[in-house]
């Protein structure tokens, strides 16, 4: 009983806790909003108690996207609750942005912890922190001046023209308090060394506002940008629309009644590596954190 | 003899990096190597081109979020069959998402009157599979024109053949094969030389006298003298219900779904005429199904029926679920879905779950409790717990109590249960129910129970009579020794002690109290569910039935929170009143009534057979009465040639020798020209079974073809998807009945019917003016079907002009073979004049119809679509039915059977101590995803052996040791591909804590050597594999043979169920 009020969000109250469990159709909605920019909205109403949370969060999307850029501040929360460790987030990200073997945004790491038979399994997504103050811009920019910058939402960039060579790299990969957020692109196709390349792979990969073909990023740093493509073009990043145990939520976190701040207003959440203080915009939520991961991270 | 399979495990950049390029010579006979590939995407290339000296436009990546990019299909990477939106660029499908019209992929969905565009931005969430499904579209080892074997069967050696003259010699037959050494003057007979039996009113009348002599109603000498002219189509004119010469045509789909499941049946059965139809189910889960069948059947008019196959927990507000030998978020009906459902509910404090497998799954690690009980004793836990349940008044007495359907409803339950149903006790055990008619108190279709001491008689679906009944009884009426049904359990789940049940599922009993506690706590929220962890052993049924008898107990059918048979789906069949096309009992003029038993004799009682009048029990090999699809029976008979020799086999979308346990003996009949003298697949690649063909045509792959995949129950609104072509489909085209069309499963069934001149083609072929020239034809009518729905009235809008440009410019990239709505539009014009385009664009335009969530959440304290009928705790007619080895009946009741073999006895399996066991991670789908699949293999390059830490120590292995499995039908431990080659069950050790000692543990999708894994030779050139292919193992040649059959693995002989968890095997290291 408890657990369930301290989970509980007031946007996504889901059922009434009662014996009959009708579901209540009295609540008064909110209108369903169009997203696309016809100006045009749908009518139709939803009970508040059912939207999606995948719906919510495009909403929100949109009044973000309505603020000039440096009111916005992007924010991703994690829930380790409900990740069940599939990789949909993975493989989405690596056709969303087209990546070359040897380059993955993000990944799920796992553990298995106990002795037969109470045993336990941890989920553990990462990506790219996107911090506030990232130690990686100004290691990079030291080795090659304007390699990487912060954009006004928080999102830390690269620029692939510039970020080129191992040494760059390696200065990058070094200064970042994380294990899991820079990859260099060899410029490989997952069919190469087959009969021949296939078709996706020959197709751009739309990052930054730009296309790039594989000529063009090869021996540059890549790393995960929040699919600024998608999220200025009204759609959520491909690992949070995929992410089918619904663990990972984005937002302004500026919006102070965003479903990601209220994901950590209302639960126990941490950061990793908290201690190198810079400020990651990346959030996991854990209600049960002493009996789970600081078990062996406390 | 040499070596195939994994050479060693490593990653992906090592491969690449430490080979050098191996000569590949470009053959026209695959995607990656042929003209038409490179010129189909001239405008990728240019683009590609282009993009290396110029920057993008600002307008382009608009590009992203245009309505006009999309078109809806569904996924098939597994059989949850997701809907999902693919984004295409320039003719090239360059992302998957979920479709956002669809509860499958976001819960819930947008409604469905939603403007496609602005559905364009909202994406539903897909397992990695499902975004994987542009590496399976473009896979350079898919085949794209027919290939003819040039060598021996399983040689690997093919030639290229022109569609027009793979069929022609199909059907003609022949000295087909005069260049390889051996059949210089083998003769094949082609199928028109099979089908004899070409008369619709020969066939009707034949059919039913046909089986009428094998039941004994008909004398043989009658018959005989009544077709004395035509025996000769009989396979055997002394056993008549063998059926026509035209069973002698097999086809044996795998996984295929509806749309092409209608789609073949038509033509394999009423327009060929063979009763040889068959898919995949015994080697999935179908004792399950059977179980639910008999467990939902209803008795109308003197005969049980019309059963359910599937229910599941609604998820939405169940409280405690149990999951028996499933893991919902890695596999079932499917991880999107359930894993959101799961995940929620769990976080909010909503939903407690237990999972009882012998793995610690993924699921397990979301789970109040994990059981790791000992493989194949389910039904042993489940009993445990039905004792506690029965002891402790932990069930609904009054639920149990309500006896027909008019106490149903003055209780305010949709259902009820045969529970108090008298059962009479022969001298063999229990029987039939006692009739009203036995004890002279009415009819032979009404039912007995006790109440206030005295008989009661009446009808189960009287909705007038309120009927209530003792649960317990055991005595006497008139001369009949009876018992409940529910007396029978009690006496069944007490026939042990709480402490040796707990000890034969190897699950300690204080757990089994306090799971059995909360179970009855939560009442009707409280849901047993499972799946092939329970029911793919040789006792499945009986595990199924236990398990679902929990059911019955909390009396949790079709209320929110318990168990559902899901929102179903808008008939694309045309079966239901008022619609437009009814494809399932009309518009195929002259079709042929098939008939005979089947090769595999399901669906006949082995009394009912001139076989049985000859030679009694023990019969030759199993009938299986009470189920379909057995599937792994099929190339075992034909080795038999029992009940009757095969001339031809076509394999469509299935692999058997792979996926099938003891596949490895099938091969053996596979490449017996005399067992099986024609064998032609359709096949994406040349694959593990598909090599052994001496045809294989190519199909279209999952996004570029027609399915209408029914959804999963889970579901419970009404929900219809519908799969089209979303790109130019990449293999050949031929033309058929003058159309032009990719060559699939479609194209071959077409060009046959029209080489044999089958009814219900070509010209008129579904009635006058309705041509049936290609598959649009029939698909079309389908969603046509859908769009009007099952009622009058039912209709989806016409489609506005906005979302029709849409929906036009969305297929522009598509040829007018593939897309044309002129010719579309034809097809959907019904016999009343009316045209259904406009409705029918509607209805694709949003990949399917979908009911909004709102009905589920108007539909009070029940869910929406109620199943509405009887449950039986004791099924009839598993009581009456006898086993076919020792005439012994069967029981209606669930037992705790060890494993057994054909002979019913318990299979011995000497010295090999360790419970094999396989599953399926979130990566795999049955038999694709990986290897094709690169994106996944980079995640996971290979699968393991997975043990116990205690087990490997008692074996002295530690983790990434190599080790083989070995059985006592399989002691070298090896795949022999009867071509030279053989393939060791061999790989690498896990050790793990999270896995019962005493278990091995496999997961599925790996050790492939075809599917592109090795090297191949087309047209005399050897086309090399791809070493990342054929890593790992594929464990299924260790699985047990059946003792007596010698040909095939372990089988439960009710349900059908293929043996998968009986297995014993033994852990040699290398």
């Amino acid at each position: 009983m408890e657990t369930s009020e301290k989970n509980s969000l007031t946007r996504r109250q889901f059922f009434k806790k009662s014996a009959t469990a009708a579901i209540g159709a009295s609540a008064v909605g909110i209108v369903f909003p169009a997203i696309a920019e016809s100006g045009e909205v749908s009518s139709k109403v939803i009970p508040t108690d059912v939207s999606s949370d995948a719906m919510i969060m495009l909403a929100e999307l949109k009044d973000a996207l309505k603020k000039p850029i440096e009111k916005r501040k992007w924010a991703m929360v994690i829930d380790t609750r409900k990740c069940i460790n599939c990789n949909a987030c993975t493989v989405a990200c690596i056709s969303q942005n087209n990546l070359p073997p040897g380059v993955t945004y993000r990944k799920v790491f796992e553990i298995e912890d106990g002795e037969y038979p109470d045993v336990q399994r941890y989920f553990m997504p990462t990506n790219c922190m996107q911090c506030e103050k990232p130690t990686c811009v100004e290691a990079a920019n030291k080795i090659i001046p304007g390699s990487m910058a912060v954009r006004p939402d928080g999102i830390v960039t690269i620029d692939y023209k510039k970020m080129k060579g191992k040494k760059v790299f390696e200065a990058a990969k070094k200064a970042c308090p994380y294990d899991n957020a820079f990859y260099y692109d060899e410029g490989k196709n997952y069919t190469d060394y087959t009969p021949s390349v296939q078709p996706y792979e020959k197709m751009k990969s739309k990052e930054y506002g730009k296309e790039f073909t594989r000529e063009e990023t090869k021996d540059s740093t890549r790393k995960c940008h929040f699919c600024i493509d998608r999220i200025e073009n009204g759609r959520l990043p491909a690992c949070v629309a995929t992410c089918i145990g619904r663990a990972m939520y984005f937002g302004d976190i500026n919006n102070t009644q965003s479903m990601v701040a209220s994901l950590i207003k209302n639960n126990e959440s941490f950061v990793l590596n908290e201690g190198a203080k810079t400020l990651p915009a990346v959030r996991f939520v854990n209600n049960n954190l002493d009996e789970t991961c600081l078990k062996c991270h406390g | 003899m040499s070596w195939l399979g994994e050479i060693t495990m490593k990653e992906i950049k090592n491969i690449q990096s430490e080979k050098s390029r191996r000569e590949f010579l470009k053959t026209s006979a695959l995607l990656g190597g042929s003209a038409f590939f490179l010129s189909q995407f001239q405008l990728a290339e240019d683009l590609y081109a282009k993009a290396v000296t110029s920057s993008l436009m600002p307008e382009e990546a608009k590009q992203l979020s245009n309505a006009e990019n999309f078109i809806y299909t569904v996924c098939l990477q597994c059989h949850t069959a997701c809907p999902i939106k693919v984004e295409i660029e320039n003719g090239v499908a360059v992302k998957i998402d979920g479709n956002p019209y669809s509860i499958q992929t976001l819960n819930p969905a947008i409604p469905y009157e939603t403007n496609v565009k602005d559905a364009a931005n909202i994406d539903g969430g897909i397992c990695p599979k499902g975004q994987a499904g542009i590496q399976s579209l473009y896979d350079h080892y898919r085949i794209i024109k027919v290939l003819k074997r040039d060598g021996k069967r399983g040689e690997n050696k093919w030639k290229v053949i022109p569609f027009s003259k793979a069929i022609s010699e199909i059907v003609e037959g022949g000295k087909l094969f005069s260049n390889v050494p051996g059949e210089e003057n083998r003769s094949v007979e082609g199928l028109k030389t099979i089908r004899q039996l070409k008369d619709p009113s020969l066939a009707e009348k034949m059919a039913a006298d046909a089986m009428d002599v094998g039941n004994g109603k008909m004398k043989l000498a009658d018959f005989k003298e009544k077709y004395k002219d035509r025996l000769d189509i009989l396979i055997d004119p002394d056993m008549p219900d063998l059926g026509p010469k035209n069973n002698q045509f097999v086809f044996q789909a795998g996984r295929i779904e509806h749309g092409r499941k209608e789609f073949a049946q038509r033509w394999f059965k009423a327009g060929f005429g063979s009763n040889n139809w068959f898919e995949h189910t015994t080697i999935c889960e179908q004792s399950h199904h059977i179980a639910f069948d008999q467990i939902t059947s209803q008795y109308k008019d003197g005969k049980w029926g019309g059963g359910k196959h599937h229910m599941k927990p609604d998820l939405y507000n169940s409280e405690f679920v149990i999951f028996f030998g499933t893991s919902p978020v890695e596999a079932n009906f499917g991880p999107p879905y359930l894993s959101n459902l799961i995940n929620s509910n769990i976080v909010k404090g909503q939903l407690k779950i237990v999972v009882i497998d012998p793995r610690f799954s993924k699921t397990a690690a979301k789970a109040w409790k994990w059981l790791p009980v000992k493989p194949g004793s389910d039904a042993a836990l489940a009993y445990a717990i039905i004792q506690w349940l029965i002891e402790n008044k932990g069930f609904n007495k009054k639920y149990l109590g309500n006896s027909n359907k008019g106490a149903a409803i003055a209780n305010d339950e949709t259902t009820w249960s045969n529970a108090s149903y008298l059962v009479k006790i022969e001298d063999d055990g229990p029987g039939t129910f006692l009739r009203a008619s036995d004890i002279g108190r009415g009819s032979k279709d009404q039912f007995v129970v006790m109440w206030n001491g005295n008989p009661v008689v009446f009808d189960p679906n009287d909705e007038n009579q309120v009927v209530n009944g003792d649960l317990f009884y055991d005595g006497k009426i008139e001369k009949f020794k009876v018992k409940t049904a529910f007396q029978l359990l009690k006496e069944f789940a007490f026939s042990k002690s709480l402490e040796q049940w707990a000890d034969e599922a190897g699950i300690d009993k204080e757990n089994i109290i306090e799971v059995a506690k909360e179970f009855a706590k939560h009442g009707k929220k409280s849901v047993a569910d499972l799946y092939r962890g329970a029911v793919q052993h040789t006792s499945g049924y009986y595990n199924a039935q236990a398990i679902i008898t929990l059911n019955l107990l909390a009396g949790n059918g079709d209320w929110k929170g318990g168990l559902t048979a899901g929102g179903s789906h808008w008939h694309e069949d045309g079966s239901k009143k008022g619609q437009p096309f009814n494809l399932a009992k009309e518009l195929h003029p002259n079709k042929i009534k098939s008939f005979g038993h089947k090769i595999t004799r399901e669906g006949s009682k082995y009394e009912e057979s001139i076989y049985y009048q000859k030679e009694g029990y023990p019969s030759k090999r199993p009938w299986f009465p009470l189920t379909s699809n057995v599937y792994q029976e099929i190339i075992p008979s034909m080795q038999d040639g029992y009940p009757y020799k095969i001339k031809a086999l076509m394999t469509h979308k299935g692999t058997p020798v792979l996926s099938s346990p003891a596949g490895h003996k099938m091969i053996e009949a596979l490449v017996d020209l005399d067992k099986v003298p024609l064998y032609f697949a359709c096949d994406i690649v040349i694959g593990e079974t598909s090599m052994y063909a001496d045809y294989i045509f190519p199909d279209t792959a999952v996004w570029e073809r027609w399915g209408f995949p029914h959804t999963t129950p889970a579901v419970p609104i009404k929900h219809s998807k519908i799969r089209q072509p979303v790109v130019e489909p990449l293999v050949d085209k031929v033309k058929v009945f003058n159309e032009e069309m990719p060559i699939n499963m479609e194209a071959i069934m077409l060009a046959i019917a029209e080489n044999l001149n089958l009814p219900g083609y070509g010209k008129d072929g579904f009635t006058a003016g309705m041509d049936f020239t290609k598959q649009e034809d029939f698909y079309l009518k389908m969603a046509a079907n859908i769009a009007a729905g099952d009622k009058p009235g039912e209709t989806v809008d016409d489609i506005n002009t906005e979302e029709y440009n849409i929906f036009l410019k969305a297929r522009k990239h598509l040829s007018k073979s593939i897309f044309d709505a002129d010719l579309y539009k034809k097809a959907v014009s019904d016999n009343n004049g009316k045209n259904w385009w406009a409705k029918v664009a509607y209805v694709l335009n949003k990949g399917g119809r979908m009911e909004d969530f709102e009905a589920y959440q108007n539909s009070g304290d029940k869910i929406p679509h109620i199943f509405k009928g009887m449950f039986n705790l004791y099924t009839e007619p598993v009581a009456l039915t006898k086993h076919p080895y020792t005439g012994k009946r069967f029981a209606g009741i669930a037992q705790a059977d060890p494993v057994k073999g054909f002979n019913d006895k318990q299979v011995v399996q000497g010295d090999y101590h360790f419970n094999l066991i396989t599953y399926k991670d979130i990566l795999g789908g049955q038999s694709r995803t990986l290897p094709t699949d690169y994106w996944l293999s980079a995640l996971s390059p290979g699968n393991y052996i997975i043990m116990n830490f205690l087990t490997a120590k008692e074996l002295g292995l530690k983790d990434g040791d190599s080790a083989r499995l070995v059985s006592s039908t399989n002691i070298e431990g090896i795949w022999d591909l009867k071509n030279g080659n053989v393939l060791p069950v061999a790989g690498k050790i896990k050790v793990v804590e999270g896995l019962r000692p005493g278990v091995v543990s496999v997961s599925w999708s790996y050790g492939h050597w075809a599917y592109g894994s090795n090297d191949v030779i087309i047209d005399g050139n050897k086309v090399a594999g791809d070493e990342r292919r054929r890593t790992g193992l594929c464990p299924n040649a260790v699985m047990s043979i059946d003792p007596v059959l010698k040909n095939v693995g372990l089988q439960d002989l009710i349900g059908g169920s293929a043996s998968y968890y009986d297995s014993k095997v033994n852990v040699i290291k290398v």
